[in-house]
């Protein structure tokens, strides 16, 4: 009797406690979670998560010297992870009611064959770590207290665009977006992870049109932030101007680049967007658990030229792809991806580790609550070299300067496509004139071993990345870098 | 009362306490449940329950304020009506969204389909495994599916505004796709893919989808490299319908009026495409699954010809823009903080005055571009150029073989005046219906110049 009483005491606590989830994610919800947790190991998964999150985006765009749209979006929502054996199952909903969360859990168990024990039954709690609270850690609470008002920001905004106005000839339209992100999530998983963090994620990109005649150029920058409140303020519009009337400048009369192989020279920071998608996907256990990636057995192996080394982290001080702890809970890493041309280690989350036997990284990540994590990038990039740009520059005798890359994808069979949205034509080992219309195309395994000289100049640009687990918040980087042949689209 | 009205009249009661006098309300309810397998084992099942709501509230100036939202508990709704109210004070005046003159007027009656089928997470996982069988022991070369899934979706979609509108839809869609992975020995490995969608699991088309992606993928088998140059170009109906959404700026009223398009307002009755081409824009064709009664300001969806015999005739419009330009409506409205525009399910015909014929087996020499990948990264679409790498095959004398890998590029404008045929028979897709499109003189780069 005692012991029903007891029960029913902590079921209406844990119910209790989950009705205050709205005040903040924490200690609150410790009660409620440990109670769910227990059943789900009790109902005979080996495994449960919880990762609850609660979202607050601002988009604001700025066109043609008048603000265009402001567009506030609140979110709230909870993905439910069970695992049994090789299998899993997955539920996510935007109630995160007690009802809401029990209801995510009964759903994600019947998927595999389980149900919640009955009524009345004793059900030991899971015990969780003390709560693991990097925003508290990290002092990230007041962020939103320091964030520029909507007026501040547009303020700012419409000054930017208006020095694109000011510098761009031919301008037909020109604009600027920016976003804000925060975001507060919490893990409670029934290995005992019970951690808290807030993310707060910021970008802005301008771009033009400009028209003369029958020549069009459509130019484009961004840049991308974690973790500074005020960044929106602190866009530089001078240098945001002056990078996209130059690269206007250049594209607007340029002839197409003719279609054929070509030794090419990639330019720093985003070029790197060419390591992230033709080796870094193909580095993530999602793609060794399916085999889809060429590199699935070479662990240990060279996989590419001696002059490469890579890193993937979360580390670095307001890096775009940086993050205190990953959405498993696992605190962040910098990982060794290739060494010299060796391939030192995959990226993995905790399904990944356990269907490939690779250790986890810190690199389970999701757009938000309705995608399970997955293996993701972070912040990639290729180690500087010993050359100097200009070596790398003065190497090539024919060939293309990729000055600036745009996106690109890679497939299950490693091939891989981007489009350059800035191309310059090397001859006789001088950059001589602006080209446009050129992807690049190729293999992952193809490519790698061609990457033949690094320069001492590493540079990273904020981007997004799409994949299994929906579009996350990335960095790549790189310093100037020579490809010995590549395949160029063209006209 | 149900979840929808129990909104509804939420969000009624707090406009009302927060003195919001002017406001609309739209939003969607989805319920999905989908699988995936791998290796004759289920990689993952997944099911969602979401609802998503964006409400905007009209400042006395005219000036109009949004917020969006999936927290529907009276708190969450009262804090996002206070926000979009807050935002309407430092909101834009000029080209203010309105409320739809049409938003109460009748809908189109159409049969759509009833309570969802009671599909479970077991019996998806079993189908899909059962079909990742078929497809592996269809060839030795057979290796994967890296991707696939089996999914069921049931939505609602529902508009209101203060002034008396209320628009509300069910839908439901089954879904299939499959991209098998081929691979001889000591050559590259080859993938194909297949789509397939009804409104009911019973009614999915499995055998085709089955079909189809294994026929394509061991299409691919046999490949060489293609010789960069200039050939005649013909996109399957996948491939012309992707590519013209790649570019729909062409006919987006919004895009057109912010001077971010190929188009002006004035290239209404220009000739901007070969006379043999017609692009309608039609939300109720029959094998459209979504068919959507009603757009995003409640406006009714209707068939609205964009090109007729490749002359431009008609852009597509939200009730801001159709007002600006002075044209009907066509309920093509995207709310959110600006109204935007967008297609719902384009139709490319053949023009009835078309007198064209052409045929894959008797050309000389041609390229077929079945699938275009990297749309995002290969098109500039107020360039209006592209570069897009394809899964195709090439045509010679009537004999056809996979092509390695290879780019077709060019630019919108003078492509679609160089379509010399457009097939007879159309095929639906889950994103429209569409002819094959022949072009002449499209580069292609090949791996081998």
């Amino acid at each position: 009797m005692a012991l029903q009483v007891e029960i029913q005491r902590a079921e209406k606590l844990a119910a209790h406690q989950a009705s205050q989830i709205y005040e903040a994610f924490g200690e609150s919800l410790r009660v409620p979670l440990t109670r769910l947790l227990g059943w789900g190991r009790a109902a005979g998964a080996d495994f449960v998560e919880f990762f609850l999150e609660r979202r607050a985006e601002l988009n604001m765009a700025v066109e043609n010297g008048q603000v265009r749209s402001i567009s506030p979006s609140l979110s709230v929502g909870v993905g439910v992870r069970v695992f049994r054996g090789h299998q899993d199952g997955f539920v996510s909903s935007n109630d995160v009611s007690w009802n809401g969360l029990r209801r995510a859990l009964e759903q994600a168990l019947s998927m595999l064959g389980l149900v919640l024990p009955s009524g009345g039954r004793w059900v030991p709690d899971v015990a969780l770590e003390p709560l693991r609270d990097y925003a508290v850690l990290r002092q990230k609470e007041g962020w939103r207290a320091q964030m520029p008002s909507i007026g501040e920001i547009c303020e700012h905004l419409l000054s930017v665009e208006a020095a694109i106005t000011k510098e761009v000839k031919h301008r037909q339209f020109s604009g600027i977006n920016a976003l804000q992100d925060w975001q507060e999530v919490l893990v409670a998983s029934s290995d005992g992870i019970f951690a808290r963090d807030i993310r707060l994620h910021q970008t802005a990109a301008a771009n033009a049109l400009c028209v003369e005649g029958t020549h069009r150029a459509q130019v484009a920058e961004r840049e991308g932030n974690f973790g500074h409140p005020r960044f929106l303020l602190d866009l530089d519009r001078e240098a945001i101007a002056t990078a996209l009337a130059e690269r206007a400048g250049h594209l607007l009369h340029a002839d197409f680049v003719q279609a054929g192989e070509y030794p090419v020279v990639m330019a720093n920071a985003f070029g790197g967007v060419i390591f992230h998608e033709a080796c870094g996907h193909l580095l993530e256990t999602t793609q060794v658990e399916k085999k889809t990636t060429p590199f699935w057995d070479k662990k240990g192996q060279m996989i590419a030229n001696e002059a490469l080394t890579a890193w993937d982290e979360g580390l670095s001080e307001g890096l775009f792809g940086s993050l205190d702890m990953d959405d498993e809970g696992m605190p962040a890493q910098r990982t060794l991806l290739i060494e010299d041309g060796v391939l030192r280690n995959f990226l993995a989350d905790r399904l990944g580790s356990q269907k490939t036997g690779h250790p986890r990284t810190g690199s389970g990540r999701r757009q938000d609550h309705s995608f399970a994590a997955a293996s993701r990038m972070r912040n990639t990039y290729i180690g500087p070299g010993l050359h100097t740009p200009e070596e790398v520059i003065a190497s090539v005798d024919h060939g293309l300067y990729c000055k600036k890359l745009g996106g690109g994808s890679v497939g299950a069979t490693g091939d891989f496509n981007f489009g350059v949205a800035e191309a310059w034509l090397i001859e006789g080992g001088k950059i001589t004139r602006p080209v446009k219309g050129a992807t690049l195309i190729g293999t992952a395994a193809g490519i790698m071993p061609k990457i033949s000289m690094c320069a001492n100049d590493i540079g990273t640009a904020p981007g997004f990345c799409g994949s299994v687990s929906g579009r996350v918040y990335v960095t790549v980087g790189q310093p100037h870098l020579r490809v010995e042949q590549i395949t160029v689209g063209g006209r | 009362m149900d979840r929808i009205e129990a909104l509804l009249a939420s969000v009624h009661r707090l406009a009302g306490s927060l003195d919001i006098k002017k406001y609309d309300l739209s939003g969607r309810v989805s319920e999905d449940i989908s699988v995936s397998v791998q290796g004759g084992r289920v990689d993952q099942m997944s099911a969602s329950d979401s609802i998503g709501v964006l409400v905007r509230v009209w400042h006395p100036s005219g000036a109009v304020g949004v917020a969006s939202t999936s927290d529907i508990s009276e708190g969450g709704l009262e804090t996002a009506l206070a926000m979009a109210r807050e935002v309407s004070t430092q909101a834009p005046r000029e080209d203010a969204p309105i409320f739809s003159p049409e938003a109460t007027a009748a809908l189109a009656e159409v049969e759509m389909p009833q309570a969802l089928e009671p599909v479970t997470a077991g019996l998806l996982a079993e189908t899909l495994l059962r079909v990742e069988q078929r497809v592996l022991s269809a060839h030795p070369a057979m290796q994967s599916i890296p991707y696939n899934g089996l999914s069921q979706q049931a939505t609602t979609s529902f508009y209101l505004h203060s002034e008396g509108a209320t628009r509300r839809q069910k839908a439901a869609r089954c879904s299939l796709y499959l991209y098998p992975k081929a691979e001889e020995v000591g050559r590259r490995g080859r993938m194909g893919n297949a789509v397939r969608q009804a409104a009911s699991f019973s009614g999915l088309d499995i055998d085709g989808c089955v079909e189809e992606s294994v026929q394509k993928v061991l299409s691919h088998l046999d490949y060489e490299k293609i010789p960069s140059g200039r050939y005649v170009v013909v996109f399957s109906p996948s491939a012309i319908l992707a590519l013209l959404g790649a570019f729909s700026n062409l006919w987006n009223a919004r895009h057109i009026l912010d001077q971010k398009s190929l188009s002006r307002p004035e290239d209404i009755g220009k000739q901007i495409a070969s006379p043999c081409l017609s692009l309608s824009d039609y939300p109720l064709h029959p094998y459209n699954i979504r068919m959507p009664l009603f757009d995003g300001e409640g406006t009714p969806t209707r068939k609205t010809a964009i090109l007729s015999d490749g002359q431009l005739v008609s852009f597509l419009h939200c009730a801001n823009t159709a007002m600006v330009m002075g044209q009907p409506l066509t309920g093509h409205a995207v709310v959110g903080a600006r109204v935007s525009v967008d297609a719902h399910y384009l139709h490319l015909q053949r023009a009835q005055s078309a007198t064209s014929a052409l045929s894959l087996e008797a050309a000389d020499d041609l390229v077929y571009v079945d699938k275009l990948t990297a749309l995002h990264a290969g098109t500039q679409a107020l360039q209006g150029s592209f570069s897009l790498p394809f899964d195709g095959w090439r045509y010679q004398h009537g004999e056809r073989r996979s092509i390695e890998a290879a780019t077709v590029a060019g630019d919108l404008l003078p492509m679609l005046q160089q379509i010399v045929h457009v097939g007879h028979e159309e095929k639906a897709l889950p994103s429209g219906a569409a002819a094959e499109v022949w072009v002449e003189g499209l580069s292609i780069a090949g791996s081998e110049s």
